[in-house]
């Protein structure tokens, strides 16, 4: 999209340039000569726009990078099984397969899963209660889908009897090394194996923590009938391309074990939701990475008008020596597509190293196991950065160039600001009808498109300001119609929130541009109150005046710049507010996992935990064992009319019947024969035919669901609450406690209990964990269970602000060519001031408040709307959760500020110091 | 319409013993660009007497915008010693010799140098803000110089607004309103037609009476004509000094 508006844009512009290099030797002559005669200046002009097209290359570069890495996970993970179904007997099945295969299919594993729970033998023992094996015959397992780098296990020579291979997230939990005697514990009784070899977790060896070989472990146990016995089914093709003959290699398994065999297509699942994570990651980044590329866009543009209003007086000059106005201008756009293409090729490539060390930095942040965070250069992205780039700065030499060649040769020649054009009062009123008008209309048309919906009152409230300047006079006009307009942007997602009910992630990039932009403007138009407050305070002294009265001078220039930092401070603060938010959201997560419970207790198969052992305990006040397993039920879907019966299974925890109930869940909802969560458990306890759902299965209160028992009955039981967050420890649906029979794929015996504890919670998780080593003890406590989670997101957010902080280095680097050029603009009034008597540091204080003042508008803004738009969208908006309580990171925000004030500061000390070094008579003679 | 100086009217104390208030002793100075050398002044000595009027003429390029940087600190010499105040100039540190400026000095540049963002008023006072005068105090003093100079009614236009010789009369303003002990102009009426030439002048004169030393670089014979001493330079030195009284 971006690419072809660039595109587009260049197709305009760049030909007619590339001719008068080609063809018209007068324009080729006055273009070039700038660039040559002034080095200085042309490598500052490149230079900036250099770094601002890294900046939007980087950008789009690092929003591929990590959907893209994404990807990759899901390519890895499953290696090259692509389906996997149940079968009673795999090896006969896997022979069948072999023979009726058209050739869509390129390896078939026959294999069997067992859940264990897993220790290491010695002193201290270390055991891990939920594990998977998976056996298989290792040699097959290694040849399985023709490339053994994608099944994992290709460093390992032989798997002999008694040897497993561990996965490294597993070795690394149990501090399991080669060779290490590991002890594997199944329901009832336990075998001894040996670490043959720890891999890395990809491929087979990321489907299976423990891998051995078939029977090693399973016959010990006992394990043996068809519960877990499974054919792993491999496509032709490579690890991603065999998931797209997923259909054809269905209908050949289909062909042998008949249609009724549920085919877990398992591959394509992965692929599919890689991909969709990957497409909404690459969308996230694309969008905080959105402002970064207004930042990079608005520097370009900043320069550039820079340039052409300091070569005002040359043109002016030109123009008076008889050259015409469209020679002028093109040999301008001559001398802009210059900088512009050798901007746009050195900051593209700056571009890549700038993703990579992002890249790096993500990396290092997120230890996550599952994804390998690795830079990737697309063609097409680095295109779209180098182009963007160029074609803004054409654009905005363009724009400049027919403005200033517009201008009155005399006020050129003594530059002098242009007096505001004095349009017709009846032009002006048209004007502001017509988009009054047109957003009007836009606004009635398309009323339910969350962009109209935003945009279209602004378009109104800045186009009744030429209107409204006839009553009232153009500045406050401006500051009143930007006003309004900016508090709809503001509260737009509370008064709309049925049309912004679930908003684009770049609504909230239009959000913010449009919030810093507006209240730019405003902030703009008060430029007398300004000098007003700096007189006040620092009773008009040299400095403070003179630093004010230059940004001051050229509006546009500094607006610039104030939106090029605003915004980037905009969306760091946003972000800091939802993180902090996110943050303290970690006991109501707790208490809607655990509800009263302090502790999750889980224990090994074999040898668990029973009841008493936590009971008898004097830091437990209660504890209660939990039976799960895998609940199968029936419900009617009524879809476009037609209904149909819809079968599930789903992983279950049955409420014990002497649950005390004021220990329950939070629930997030409730059925209406429910006065509180205190009746809602009693009822759960009795028995009686309710269940709770977690928040993410599509049933709503009141649906009544056919649960079917193993033995073929049936019973009706209505959903009777929703919880939220049971995910984190896996606890699934809360069945009643009548419901216990209907659970299949049961342990046999309980292995989780949910412990009220009677002193500091995190204590006695502790002491549980070490005296109860034995039984394979994993206490946690919900709280810390909510708050990994919590922070989980945390690093994610964290990876994001790391990732805008580049723009806010460029809107500083911005900054300081922008100053440098200032020195250089204004070395004569130096030399005059130092001639004068004017002290060196108070020359030097000058830029720096000059600095100040972008930096603290900046600073202030974009903090202010920050937290201005984080309260709306969090509390007044249904676009994130319910519930969320707004939070303000106050000594975040401040370290936020101070840093981003004091880089300012640092951005004008360079170009201050060398402002204070002008030697008078040196200066004095520089002409112009 | 005056378009001379009022010699009678000049400063009657003025003798040879007066005090002086510039003093350098051979003064050298060479720029170099590159490879290339120009000697601009080849041993200058001058002494410059409180209360004079002087004119310094000359040939173009032959160094007397030169003599006037390096003789009143803006510019560093290569060779020699100028006294002002009886202090040694260019031994002071730049802080001190920026002070120095600000307290004792006032300057008219060939082109006028005015800050474009301030106003004429502005513009003004910045040498009185520059040596810690009360802002209150300055702007007062500006307005009055700015009347003083027949720009009262413009004290708030910036200098984009203006006219060139109203430009040069707020940058003569600029230079007075500190009341320096020494002025120097560098051809302050390059660029006025003769009835403002010679109102600025006129101007310069009557600070002088008031015992203000002004040197003045000028192409003009009239204004030359004016002054109490007349100093030439050729090939970067004083080849004629005349003084008239
Ligand atoms: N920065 C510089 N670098 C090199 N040469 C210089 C520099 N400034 C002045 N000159 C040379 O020094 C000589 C004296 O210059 P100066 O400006 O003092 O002359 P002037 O007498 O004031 O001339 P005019 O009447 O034209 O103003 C000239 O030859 C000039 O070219
Ligand atoms: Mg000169």
């Amino acid at each position: 999209m971006m690419l072809y508006l660039a595109l587009v844009a260049l197709a305009v512009l760049l030909p007619p340039v590339l001719f008068d290099l080609a063809a018209r030797p007068t324009i080729r002559r006055l273009g070039l000569r700038n660039v040559s005669r002034r080095p200085g200046e042309a490598s500052l002009v490149i230079g900036g726009s250099m770094l601002a097209t890294a900046l939007i290359t980087a950008s789009i570069l690092v929003g591929d990078s990590f959907g893209t890495s994404i990807r990759s996970f899901g390519q890895t993970f499953w290696g090259p099984v692509d389906e996997i179904f149940d079968d009673a007997d795999p090896a006969a099945t896997a022979v069948a397969i072999q023979a009726a295969n058209d050739g869509s299919i390129d390896g078939v594993l026959p294999a069997r899963f067992a859940p264990v729970s897993i220790g290491t033998v010695g002193e201290n023992p270390k055991v891990l209660p939920e594990l998977r094996v998976l056996e298989f015959n290792f040699e097959d397992a290694k040849r399985f889908g023709g490339d053994p780098e994608a099944t994992g296990l290709a460093g390992v020579e032989s798997l002999p009897a008694g040897s497993v291979v561990l996965n490294s997230t597993t070795a690394e939990e149990l501090s399991a090394q080669v060779g290490d005697q590991l002890e594997v514990f199944g329901p009832g009784s336990s075998v001894e194996v040996t670490v043959g070899a720890i891999v890395q977790r990809t491929g087979l060896a990321g489907v299976g923590e423990l891998i051995a070989n078939t029977g090693d472990i399973s016959t010990g146990l006992g394990v043996t009938g068809p519960q877990g016995s499974v054919v792993l089914v491999s496509n032709t093709g490579d690890v991603y391309a065999g998931a797209e003959r997923t259909d054809e290699a269905i209908a050949v398994i289909e062909s042998v074990v008949g249609a009724d065999v549920d085919i877990n297509d398992v591959k394509r699942g992965v692929l599919e939701e890689a991909d969709e994570e990957a497409a909404e990651t690459t969308e996230l980044f694309g969008t905080i990475g959105g402002f970064s590329v207004v930042a990079g866009i608005l520097l370009v543009i900043n320069l550039f008008v820079m340039i052409a209003s300091e070569r005002k007086t040359e043109l002016g000059t030109l123009r008076a020596v008889g050259l015409g106005r469209s020679a002028v201008r093109r040999a301008f756009s001559l001398e802009g597509a210059v900088y512009g293409i050798v901007a746009a090729v050195l900051g593209a490539l700056l571009g890549i190293v700038v993703a990579a060390g992002v890249m790096r930095f993500a990396g290092s942040l997120s230890d996550d196991g599952n994804i390998t965070l690795a830079l990737s250069v697309d063609n097409t992205s680095l295109l779209t950065g180098a182009l963007i780039g160029l074609a803004i700065s054409q654009i905005t030499v363009t724009f400049t160039s027919a403005r200033v060649t517009r201008l009155n040769i005399v006020r050129a020649l003594k530059d002098i600001a242009e007096p505001p054009a004095e349009r017709h009062p009846i032009r002006r009123i048209a004007l502001s009808l017509v988009m009054i008008a047109a957003g009007a209309a836009a606004f009635a048309l398309a009323n339910g498109t969350p962009v109209i919906a935003m945009l279209a009152p602004v378009v109104i409230a800045v186009g009744a300001i030429p209107l409204l300047s006839l009553l009232v006079g153009g500045r406050t006009a401006v500051v009143v119609g930007c006003a309004l307009a900016l508090a709809w942007v503001a509260a737009v997602f509370g008064v709309m929130s049925e049309t912004m009910a679930d908003p684009d992630i770049s609504l909230f990039l239009l959000q913010g541009v449009l919030l810093v932009g507006l209240a730019v403007a405003i902030v703009a138009s008060l430029d007398s109150v300004w000098v007003g407050l700096a007189r006040r305070l620092t009773g008009g002294s040299v400095a403070p005046r003179l630093g004010l009265a230059h940004p001051l001078a050229r509006p546009v220039r500094s607006a610039l710049l104030v939106a090029m930092y605003g915004l980037v401070i905009f969306t760091v603060s946003f972000m800091a507010v939802i993180n902090t938010v996110f943050a303290q959201q970690a006991p109501d997560f707790a208490a809607e996992a655990g509800g009263g419970f302090d502790l999750v207790v889980d224990s090994n198969r074999t040898n668990p935990i029973v009841a008493e052992d936590l009971n008898a305990r004097s830091d437990v006040e209660v504890a209660y064992g939990i039976e799960r397993g895998v609940l199968t039920y029936k419900f009617e879907r009524t879809e476009d009319g037609v209904s149909e019966t819809v079968d599930r299974e789903r992983w279950s925890s049955v409420i014990p019947a002497d649950f005390r109930p004021e220990l329950g869940m939070v629930t997030t909802a409730r059925f209406s024969d429910f006065s509180d969560d205190v009746a809602f458990w009693t009822a759960m306890a009795a028995g009686d035919p309710w269940i709770a759902i977690p928040e993410w299965v599509s049933h709503e209160l009141g649906d009544e669901l056919v649960v079917v028992t193993p033995d073929g009955g049936q019973q009706v039981v209505r959903v009777g609450a929703k919880t939220d967050f049971n995910w984190a420890t896996n606890a699934g649906l809360y069945l009643n406690s009548a419901l216990a029979p209907a659970l299949t794929e049961t342990d046999e015996m309980i292995t989780r209990f949910l412990v009220l504890a009677n002193r500091d919670k995190d204590e006695v998780a502790t002491a549980i964990n070490d005296d109860l080593s034995r039984q394979g003890a994993d206490a946690r406590t919900f709280l810390s269970v909510a708050e990994a989670e919590v922070s989980e997101q945390e690093t994610f957010i964290n990876l994001l602000q790391g990732y805008l902080a580049l723009g806010l280095l460029i809107g500083i680097l911005g900054l300081a060519v922008v100053l440098v050029r200032a020195v250089r603009e204004r070395r004569r009034q130096l030399g005059m001031m130092r001639a004068v008597g004017v002290m060196p540091s108070v020359i030097r204080n000058t830029f720096v408040v000059e600095a100040a003042f972008i930096g603290i508008q900046g600073v202030v803004l974009g903090i202010g709307l920050g937290l201005l738009s984080s309260w709306q969208v969090l509390t007044q908006s249904t676009a994130f959760e319910d519930n969320l309580r707004f939070a303000v990171p106050f000594t975040w925000l401040a370290g936020l500020g101070f840093v981003a004030l004091l880089a300012s500061l640092a951005a004008g000390a360079w170009p201050a110091l060398r402002a204070a070094k002008t030697s008078p008579a040196v200066a004095l003679r520089v002409s112009g | 319409m005056n378009g001379t100086v009022n010699r009678e009217s000049g400063n009657s104390q003025l003798h040879t013993s007066a005090e002086i208030i510039v003093s350098a002793r051979d003064v050298h100075k060479t720029y170099r660009t590159g490879d290339l050398t120009v000697p601009a002044l080849q041993g200058v000595d001058l002494d410059i007497h409180a209360g004079e009027f002087l004119a310094v003429v000359g040939p173009s390029g032959n160094g007397k915008s030169t003599l006037v940087n390096c003789l009143s600190g803006i510019d560093d010499i290569d060779r020699g010693e100028v006294l002002i105040d009886g202090l040694s100039i260019h031994d002071l540190s730049d802080r001190k010799r920026t002070a120095h400026r600000a307290d004792r000095m006032g300057f008219v540049f060939q082109s006028f140098n005015l800050i474009p963002v301030l106003s004429a008023a502005e513009n003004v006072e910045l040498p009185l803000l520059a040596s810690k005068t009360k802002p209150a105090v300055a702007r007062e003093r500006a307005l009055d110089l700015l009347g003083r100079v027949g720009l009262a009614e413009r004290a708030g236009h910036k200098p984009g607004e203006l006219s060139g010789g109203e430009q040069q009369r707020v940058a003569v303003a600029r230079a007075l309103v500190s009341e320096p002990a020494v002025i120097w102009a560098d051809e302050p009426t390059g660029n006025l037609d003769s009835g403002t030439a010679a109102s600025v002048i006129e101007l310069f004169s009557e600070v002088n009476r008031s015992g203000q030393t002004v040197v003045i670089v000028t192409h003009d014979p009239t204004i030359a004509a004016g002054a109490d001493r007349v100093v030439e330079v050729r090939d970067g030195k004083i080849s004629r000094d005349e003084r008239r009284s």
